[in-house]
């Protein structure tokens, strides 16, 4: 008799909910096609020649002219491992350093202390790349603060030249990565750490866990989601690099570490007014993302059962 | 916790204070109303026309207002409003044009290129007449033809003008666009009659005087002598910096060529081909093996930006450094009582120059005023236009370097009052903005125009660079106008030849010794012709206006 | 009341306190020379290679970057699209993370795909101009909302944070009776505060630098941002001092302008556009104490 009566109402508030959660999920799917799909179209100028003159439907058609030209060209090959040996370097180094400073701060006791650590660590995130960039290259310049100080005390007889050489650059870079980097990146851990129920603390303390050993069995399992999703999207981007970084920091004798695919763009697309040409290379950039970010979150569910989809 | 809110509420509080003192210290310097400089400036032309000793034109006004829109593609243009200084007030009340400018927020072209594409162009655009973007424009057909506008609204232009700029503007033989600050045949002469072709920005090598003289100031003339002086000072001072300059080599062997008197091109047997193909250069080239090999050119010689470079000048780290006679009495931070002087030139120095000017003004096709937009440029490239821009009020000084008058005659030539130009030198971006003088020069296409004021009688230091660097300037608008179009096989081929050539010079310069340098440049030259170095030189001299 | 704690908790602390100032020291530097160098005189600071104090100190930089009057709009400006920006924008992606991140939800995995690819294509500057002037948006304040309100990065962020909440809670809910979106507005987003304040804070940063969008999707002087203003003048800056070197014909002289240089120019209009958002974080910290959400479910 009552079954019925408890069905009905069930089955209606599900479709009810299916029809008020689409909304909320086409809303975001139409505010995507209005301003990041209809503008797609430029990708097409891929596969022209494209000018001003001519119009997204006017230019010249060259199939795979473009993506055979840099396919081809060493210098596009050599971007290509700089800025794959980049991608790996900032994996390795670079992600882990939040998640871990995270966890640090995290064990601080004292709040003021804390906030006060959180607000000024994230202080490089806001300069200019310029700025950064030019304190960088002041401090470790051949007559800088690092050079004189050394010849000073006598570490070294010969003043050395860090960033007119392909040396020191891959360590150096990777120093300014974190020292920018690691700050503004622990935001998004912490938020996560503080979304964790303390419930678990306080029943792992009963069960007389110590604090290594609730970091590592409560914590982090608790902010793997996160970490999964930014280490995805991280691998996603193996393929891009950082303009800014090498305009600025690169220079003719560090080229060959120096300079990547992005900088390749900027002097054979942009330099030259070549469109088309730059369109095709960051098509290709894309694509390779967008399989690398698939296939990730494909591997990822497998193994964690984490995803980012 | 509470604590802490409270300290960055204070902190904010205290910026936005902060930010408001400024402002409110700023209001003194502040240049006077714009309601209150409205008045006595609409009676100036009047005045200004009984004064003017400078051939007069029959320039017919039409002074009805008319607002055109005005792109101009220079992030960096310090313009006032329109109306608002004496100088733009000038010019409306003659032409009754009033301007609504527009300025791009970055130094790159994205701006004219969305305008282009959406075809939504201004009245009038100036841009920089090398730009890729007039090409686009024209075949778009959004420009109009300023040779038929001439023809029927402004005939009196082709009158103040000389033909040759006109000629340097053509693109295909049509007059879309007229390049400004053009230094044409009839500037080149009086130039070189007035002293006037050598100005402050004239590259030059520059040596610190204290070391200089330790080594008795020998004669420079020629690079052998060069590095000679250079070595000996060095050896006395060995923190220091041989040969400096800021981004010296940032394309081939970048002042060096001018010093060793390579020219751009290399002209044989009629071809034009690349400069590194002569055999000066090769010369040139073992040169900076040399320097570096003793230790006077280092690797920041090829990498530090002006902002660096400028620092090190500052510091007085360059024994002798490359850049121009602006530079003339720097005073190098560690020793205030001696300062940077320029170098004669070697016998070797020669400037090629194209004379082509800067930017180009042209009037767009869509436009509803075209007429009135040929008929201001008409008046703006007349004396009296130059004089409403550069020169300001004539007459004789009357201590009022903002009011003026500004200019007088001396010789028969325009000349400013030493007076105002001295006022101005103290305070030049001040008076430029209460004058509006030298803000809206971007309207005049010669040279002649402008420039003959600036050249100031009895300034003996000028007079003698003149003498000495005039005679080393040519002028070679027939090759250096020639311009590759962006995009083109040719185009991608020199942005690959800069880049290998700039590599094989930084290699070569520090190579172990004299052997492997030549070998690196041998290999360079080999790579350049595979890559299609023939193309180009072949496009130049297809090009060229012989 | 004291807390007794283990040997092991100590050493934790040490390191964590020392570990800590040492990131503090090294990443407050570069603000302290922002700052000593937009107080000081542009050119001597070049010379003189100041790394620890100001030399000649002056405002004179700072009184460049506020001689242009609109600058005070601009301000007023930038602090109305990043308040209407950061509300509008975090609820939206929050909402659309909430509903892709519910299993009732059909095609959730394509609409995610959807998603994840307008991470890495684009069409370039010149096809969205022309589409947001189809749309009517270019050269209105709605330039700086509609088309950044939902960001696909921080929706996956969200998403994160929304699958690791316990799904009794949302049972429990809908056995009371809610809807999907009183759910998400009384449940959801009130435990997702660490997170939300987090994505405000990405989300209030860009709007607050953002200088491309006023730059070329707008041309009205109403509309101009701060970041706009503090642009233009920084290339006029590094034009004019090129031009000075390279075009001016001026007889013999050294057009000077009070020792201002583009670098101390760059570092003041660097502090003023930086201090107002630096100084915000503090203020959401709240957001990320502990117990919250216990307290918000238990209520």
């Amino acid at each position: 008799m009552n079954k019925p009566d408890e069905t009905m109402p069930r089955k209606r508030s599900r479709r009810k909910t299916a029809v008020s959660l689409q909304i909320m999920a086409l809303l975001g799917v139409l505010s995507l096609f209005l301003f990041s799909y209809l503008p797609m179209f430029g990708i097409s100028i891929a596969f022209q020649n494209y000018t001003l003159s001519g119009g997204f439907f006017r230019s010249e058609w060259v199939g795979l002219r473009h993506f055979r030209e840099f396919l081809s060209d060493p210098v596009f090959i050599m971007a290509t491992r700089n800025t794959l040996i980049f991608s790996f370097l900032r994996l390795v180094i670079v992600f882990p350093a939040p998640i871990i400073m995270a966890l640090i701060i995290n064990e601080i006791p004292y709040a003021r202390f804390k906030g006060a650590v959180q607000t000024i660590s994230y202080f490089p995130h806001f300069i200019a790349y310029v700025v950064v960039a030019g304190l960088w290259l002041n401090i470790f310049d051949l007559r800088g603060l690092i050079n004189n100080v050394m010849m000073n005390w006598g570490l070294i007889t010969q003043r050395i030249d860090f960033w007119n050489s392909t040396l020191y650059y891959r360590s150096l870079i990777m120093a300014v990565d974190l020292w920018r980097g690691v700050g503004w990146g622990t935001i998004i851990y912490i938020a996560a750490i503080s979304g964790v129920n303390p419930e678990l603390y306080e029943a792992a303390n009963v069960d007389g866990a110590g604090k290594l050993r609730q970091i590592w069995s409560i914590t982090i399992p608790s902010i793997l989601g996160t970490i999964i999703v930014m280490l995805i999207l991280q691998i996603g981007g193996i393929v891009r690099g950082n303009l800014d970084q090498s305009v600025l920091f690169g220079n003719i004798f560090n080229r060959p570490v120096s300079y990547i695919i992005e900088h390749y763009v900027l002097d054979l697309g942009f330099g030259t007014m070549r469109f088309s040409f730059a369109t095709a290379v960051s098509l290709v950039q894309g694509v390779l993302s967008l399989f690398l970010v698939i296939g990730c979150n494909w591997l990822s569910k497998r193994v964690s059962g984490k995803s980012i989809i | 916790m509470k604590k802490t809110k409270i300290l960055s509420l204070v902190l904010v509080i205290v910026a936005l204070l902060f930010m408001a003192a400024c402002s409110r210290e700023e209001t003194p310097d502040e240049p006077v109303t714009p309601v209150e400089t409205q008045a006595p400036a609409t009676d100036t032309p009047t005045a200004q026309d009984t004064t003017t000793d400078g051939p007069l034109v029959g320039w017919e006004s039409n002074t009805s207002p008319v607002d055109l829109t005005l792109f101009l593609n220079g992030s960096w243009w310090l313009g006032n409003l329109w109306g608002t200084d004496p100088a733009s007030q000038r010019l409306q009340s003659t032409t009754g044009v009033n301007f609504d400018v527009q300025l791009p927020v970055t130094a790159d072209d994205t701006m004219l290129n969305l305008m282009i594409a959406s075809d939504d162009l201004p009245d009038m655009i100036i841009t920089g007449w090398t730009s890729p973007a007039w090409h686009e424009m024209i075949a778009n057909g959004q420009l109009a033809d300023l040779d038929v506008l001439i023809d029927t609204y402004a005939p009196t232009l082709r009158d103040n003008i000389g033909e040759d700029i006109f000629d340097i503007s053509r693109i295909d033989g049509r007059l879309f666009r007229i390049n400004n600050f053009v230094e044409g045949l009839a500037f080149q002469e009086a130039a070189l009659r007035y002293d006037g072709i050598i100005g402050s920005n004239q590259p030059t090598l520059l040596v610190r005087q204290d070391f200089f003289e330790e080594i008795g100031s020998p004669e420079i003339r020629n690079h052998h002598e060069f590095m000679e002086a250079v070595a000996q000072m060095q050896a006395n001072h060995p923190d220091h910096i041989g040969l400096y300059g800021g981004n010296m080599f940032v394309n081939d062997i970048g002042p060096l060529g001018m010093h060793f008197g390579i020219p751009p091109w290399y002209e044989s047997g009629g071809r034009l081909y690349y400069r590194w193909r002569d055999p000066m250069y090769w010369e040139a080239l073992l040169f900076m093996h040399r320097m570096a090999a003793q230790g006077l050119i280092t690797r920041e010689v090829f990498v530090d930006d002006s902002t660096v470079a400028r620092g090190k000048v500052d510091q007085g780290l360059p024994i002798t450094y490359h850049w121009t006679l602006g530079e003339t009495g720097q005073i190098p931070a560690d020793n205030p009582d001696t300062t940077y002087m320029p170098l004669p030139p070697w016998d070797t120095y020669r400037q090629w120059r194209s004379g082509a000017g800067w930017m180009a003004v042209a009037i767009s096709s869509r436009s509803q005023h075209q007429d009135r937009a040929i008929k201001f440029l008409e008046y703006t490239n007349t004396w009296d236009g130059a004089a409403d821009i550069v020169w300001g009020i004539y007459g004789e000084w009357a201590d009022d370097p903002v009011e003026g008058p500004h200019w007088h005659m001396v010789d028969g030539r325009p000349t400013f009052h030493q007076e105002y130009f001295t006022a101005r030198l103290a305070d030049w971006e001040g008076i430029e903005r209460r004058t509006g003088l030298g803000i809206y020069t971007q309207f005049i296409f010669d040279s002649m125009l402008t420039n003959l004021t600036s050249w100031i009688p009895g300034d003996t230091f000028m007079e003698e660079q003149n003498r000495l660097f005039g005679p080393l300037v040519t002028y070679r608008p027939d090759i250096l106008t020639i311009v590759i179009p962006g995009g083109s096989d040719e185009d991608v081929i020199r942005v690959r030849l800069v880049d290998l050539l700039r590599e094989a010079i930084a290699e070569l310069t520090f190579a172990p010794d004299e052997d492997t340098a030549l070998a690196i440049w041998e290999a360079f030259i080999e790579n350049a012709d595979a890559i299609g170095a023939g193309q180009v030189e072949e496009f130049m001299t297809a090009n060229w206006n012989r | 009341m004291k807390i007794k704690r283990t040997l092991e908790e100590r050493i934790i602390i040490v390191f964590s306190v020392i570990m800590s100032l040492f990131l503090a020291l090294v990443t407050a530097y570069p603000i302290y020379y922002s700052f000593i160098f937009a107080f000081s005189h542009g050119r001597e600071a070049a010379a003189s290679q100041i790394f620890f104090l100001p030399v000649s100190p002056t405002l004179e930089n700072f009184r460049m970057v506020f001689s242009d009057s609109i600058i005070y709009h601009s301000f007023l400006m930038n602090f109305l699209r990043t308040g209407v920006g950061v509300i509008t924008g975090v609820f939206f992606t929050a909402m659309v993370g909430y509903a892709l991140t519910r299993e009732e939800l059909r095609f959730r995995r394509t609409y995610s795909i959807i998603a994840i690819i307008t991470m890495y294509f684009g069409g370039g500057v010149i096809p969205t101009f022309l589409v947001y002037r189809a749309l009517m948006i270019t050269n209105t304040f709605w330039v700086f909302i509609l088309p950044g309100m939902l960001n696909v990065f921080h929706m996956l962020l969200v998403m994160a944070f929304f699958r690791d909440l316990p799904d009794s809670l949302f049972e429990s809910a809908k056995i009371d009776g809610a809807g999907e979106f009183k759910i998400f507005r009384s449940i959801a987003l009130p435990l997702s505060k660490p997170i939300l304040a987090t994505i405000a804070l990405f989300v209030g940063v860009g709007h607050w630098n953002d200088w491309f969008t006023p730059a070329f999707f707008t041309s009205s002087p109403r509309l101009q941002t701060l970041p706009v203003i503090l642009m233009r003048l920084l290339s006029a800056t590094e034009a004019q001092a090129r031009i000075n070197e390279s075009i001016a014909h001026l007889g013999a002289v050294h057009v000077t302008n009070a020792g201002l240089t583009v670098e101390s120019l760059r570092h003041a209009t660097m502090i003023i556009s930086i201090l107002p958002i630096m100084f915000v974080y503090p203020f959401l910290r709240k957001f990320f104490e502990k117990g919250i959400m216990i307290g918000s479910i238990k209520a």
